[in-house]
């Protein structure tokens, strides 16, 4: 077939992976078509997933904050607590934000198809808009970013009115009384932590013992601590048997025989890669076991001209990853591949609190460098900024070798910890010793200090263990005691 | 010298009597005698079945608009609003909702539309087709669906409303105006009737927003998807109605479509859930 338009590379999906790709790929010189089968840039992230969410997130905690100093300031919540309410200012967030990387997109040259792609071999696709108009576009490469949906458990009748999933939560009209969460990873924590905050008496039920399972389980003890607070509940290790509407509310039997009834259920059991209508049988690309596109370091697949990144390769399904894998992508296209591949992800979790983490978890570090790494804690009651702001529930911890110097892990649970972190990841990065925190001055006062605290202690233990002549069995005990 | 009033035309005369009837706040919506009965029947039994009466009310615009009307009044209201019929049902619970099914029962002049039953049961009727079909719009699109439900159920709200007030008005001045002059005063009024009613009526933002801009969707200043999946499921449930009178060829080239960035076989889904939709519709007809 003949292609209507010759490109140097052809993006298909503008979100976070296809935009940070089509960046690149234009300062690079190259020439770009981008691919959208939505009616305006910037995917899942920003429609339907990250943006929408993190708006409502933020007039929760308004709420909250609000709520808790209503006395000081003789303030009244107004009880007319519609979702479209709380979510008022989705609409100017999403315009100035698609407004912004459309703008990007005019400044770097790259040319938009708004269409669905599909594969009709591996250098050309085929766009076909709302209305049926067909381009052919050929690319010497070609970026898939199509991202991922919702999954949809087959026992589990999703009717996005009473049974709802991620993409059709946020358009509900009115907050519920209740809500049965499914799922316990982090769209189902976020979600079920925003509602309880919002006074959404919330059951979240899965498999596994506790929610968040990957990451530290002193984090997610914080974050359990802070969830039923609010009035939530978390039931692990029971599955659910079977889901249905009964005519007025959510009724859910549970394999060890609970029934739940709730006025809504969100389910969030995982996403599937969106690979279906791109006709990937043309081109040769092998697809992993659960649908997801396979690649190497660099993003190539198995069919050198195609390149993915983003949700649709796979975990950790992120956007801040997804963003620095299109980078590469193209970087590698262009033979400038990046020195080192990325070992160091942050992961942050937009729950309430926050949690988020970088670098290895403690039996990770034990795995690595034996019983004998030292951990440091800081709990944000002894911060100060943490007493002034009301985070006082929070903690960071830090992990480091068995000499007290190397940092091995950081993980935080707390307002800010997304931010947080990226002290920790620099630190980590540039291999500091814990000492980069106590012979420096951090400002004060500032959550930033949770640092310096976690260091001390690190630093207290180290010198304890150096001082202390103690025979192995009862420094192991001692230990054994400050690790508990 | 003859007064004003005199000298105008009845389509004049009746326009401007409904003018100063919604002016002074005399929106009532015809209730379908059958619909209320029922309620109040349901809402009196106690072995009957919540699901049911839940059903019901879904199935009524007028009662739909009575029931979040009358559970956000200060005499119902316990705290929170009542922005959904789901969220009436389960908060009032039976007793509650059977006192609302008295209230809109005991209204002097119920189903007070002499003349125009049948336009009130066609406006139902399409206006069920466009609340089925704004289901299937909002499943399609992976949106929540009790919203545009509520949305194609009462899109058209100012209609049944304008045909009573032309009853009312009719039998005021003794006058009778023909079809074509009912139709031109309904298609006249019915936009502002409706916007007012919901107003009025305390209804949820979004019923407010799209009551009033489904047909200009683009300038909606917020919910503007909602707006043009509602103007959308009206456009279907006209199709579904009276097939002869569209082309589906026309109907896949409305703006709309592209809007709501429905594909040719998204569009073509939506057409192939007629069967659907009427089975909907004829389960919810009374």
């Amino acid at each position: 077939m003949t292609p209507d338009e010759l490109f140097d590379i052809i993006v298909i999906g503008s979100g976070p992976g296809g935009q940070k790709a089509a960046e690149q790929a234009t300062k690079s010189g190259l020439k770009v078509a981008i691919v959208e089968r939505e009616r305006a840039v910037g995917g899942t992230c920003v429609h339907l997933g990250t943006i929408p969410s993190k708006t409502l997130r933020e007039a929760a905690l308004t709420i909250t904050t609000l709520k808790r100093n209503a006395d000081v300031f003789d303030f009244k919540l107004k009880e007319n607590m519609e979702v479209s309410t709380l979510m008022r200012r989705l609409d100017s967030v999403l315009q100035s934000y698609t407004n912004h990387i459309s703008q990007q997109m005019d400044l770097t040259g790259g040319k938009v198809f708004l269409g669905r792609a599909s594969f009709i071999d591996e250098t050309t696709v085929l766009v076909t808009t709302v209305k049926g108009k067909r381009t052919v576009l050929q690319g010497k490469h070609i970026i898939v970013a199509t991202g991922s949906r919702p999954r949809t458990p087959e026992e589990i009748p999703v009717d996005h009115e009473h049974i709802l999933d991620s993409d059709s939560i946020l358009s509900m009209i009115y907050l519920p009384r209740s809500l049965t969460v499914i799922g316990a990873g982090v769209i189902a924590s976020e979600y079920a932590s925003i509602f309880s905050l919002l006074g959404v008496k919330v059951t979240m039920i899965d498999k596994t013992p506790r929610p968040l399972m990957f990451m530290e389980p002193e984090l997610t003890g914080k974050f359990l601590d802070n969830f039923t607070r609010y009035g939530g509940k978390y039931i692990g290790n029971v599955n659910a048997k079977s889901v249905e509407w009964n005519g007025l509310q959510v009724r859910t039997i549970l394999d060890n025989g609970q029934e739940l009834l709730s006025d809504k259920m969100l389910v969030a059991q995982g996403r599937l890669a969106n690979t279906e209508p791109l006709n990937l049988s043309s081109t040769g690309v092998q697809l992993g076991s659960n649908g997801t596109i396979d690649v190497d370091e660099n993003y190539q697949t198995s069919t050198p001209s195609i390149y993915a990144v983003g949700d649709v390769i796979g975990p950790p399904s992120l956007a801040s990853v997804s963003m620095e894998q299109g980078r590469r992508a193209i970087k590698h296209i262009i033979g400038e591949s990046s020195k080192e591949s990325i070992s160091l992800v942050p992961i942050g979790i937009y729950a309430v609190p926050e949690l988020s983490s970088v670098g290895l978890s403690e039996e990770q570090a034990r795995e690595q460098y034996g019983d004998n790494i030292i951990i440091g804690r800081a709990s944000f009651d002894e911060v100060a900024r943490g007493q002034i702001a009301g985070i006082k529930d929070g903690m960071l911890k830090m992990i480091s070798d068995e000499q007290g110097e190397k940092i091995l892990g950081v993980h935080i649970v707390a307002e800010g910890a997304t931010d947080l972190i990226h002290v920790g990841e620099m630190a980590i990065l540039n291999g500091n010793s814990i000492d980069v925190f106590l012979e420096n001055i951090l400002n004060f006062p500032t959550l930033g200090e949770a640092y310096r605290i976690a260091a001390l202690n690190i630093a207290t233990k180290r010198s304890q263990r150096q001082s202390k002549k103690l025979q192995p069995r009862i420094q192991k005990l001692i230990d054994e005691a400050e690790l508990n | 010298m003859p007064n004003q009033q005199e000298t105008l035309s009845p389509v004049q005369q009746v326009a401007n009597a409904i003018v100063s009837g919604v002016k002074n706040g005399d929106l009532e919506l015809p209730v379908m005698p059958s619909v209320a009965s029922k309620v109040f029947s349901l809402s009196r039994n106690p072995e009957a079945d919540m699901g049911e009466l839940s059903k019901l009310i879904h199935s009524d615009q007028s009662i739909a608009s009575h029931v979040l009307r009358i559970a956000n009044s200060a005499t119902y209201r316990s705290g929170e609003p009542i922005v959904s019929l789901q969220q009436a049902v389960t908060r009032l619970g039976m007793k509650l909702m059977g006192e609302i099914a008295i209230a809109v029962s005991l209204q002097g002049d119920i189903f007070n539309a002499g003349g125009f039953e049948k336009q009130i049961k066609e406006l139902l009727r399409h206006a069920l087709a466009a609340a089925a079909y704004g289901r299937e719009i909002a499943k399609k699109r992976r949106r929540n669906v009790e919203g545009q439900f509520l949305c194609g159920l009462l899109h058209s709200v100012g209609r049944p409303i304008c045909l009573k007030l032309i009853s009312k008005v009719q039998k005021q001045l003794d006058v009778r105006l023909n079809d074509k002059e009912v139709a031109q005063i309904v298609s006249a009024m019915h936009s502002k009737i409706a916007t007012k009613a919901a107003l009025d009526w305390d209804l949820p933002r979004q019923l407010q927003v799209t009551t009033h801009y489904y047909p200009t969707y683009e300038r909606a200043p917020s919910f503007k998807d909602e707006s043009a999946a509602t103007y959308l499921s009206q456009l279907l449930g006209h199709w579904m109605m009276e097939p002869m009178k569209f082309n589906v060829l026309d109907l896949s080239k409305d703006p709309v479509i592209e809007y709501l960035n429905f594909y040719q076989d998204d569009f073509q889904y939506l057409l192939g859930r007629k069967d659907e939709v009427k089975a909907v519709v004829a389960a919810m007809e009374l």
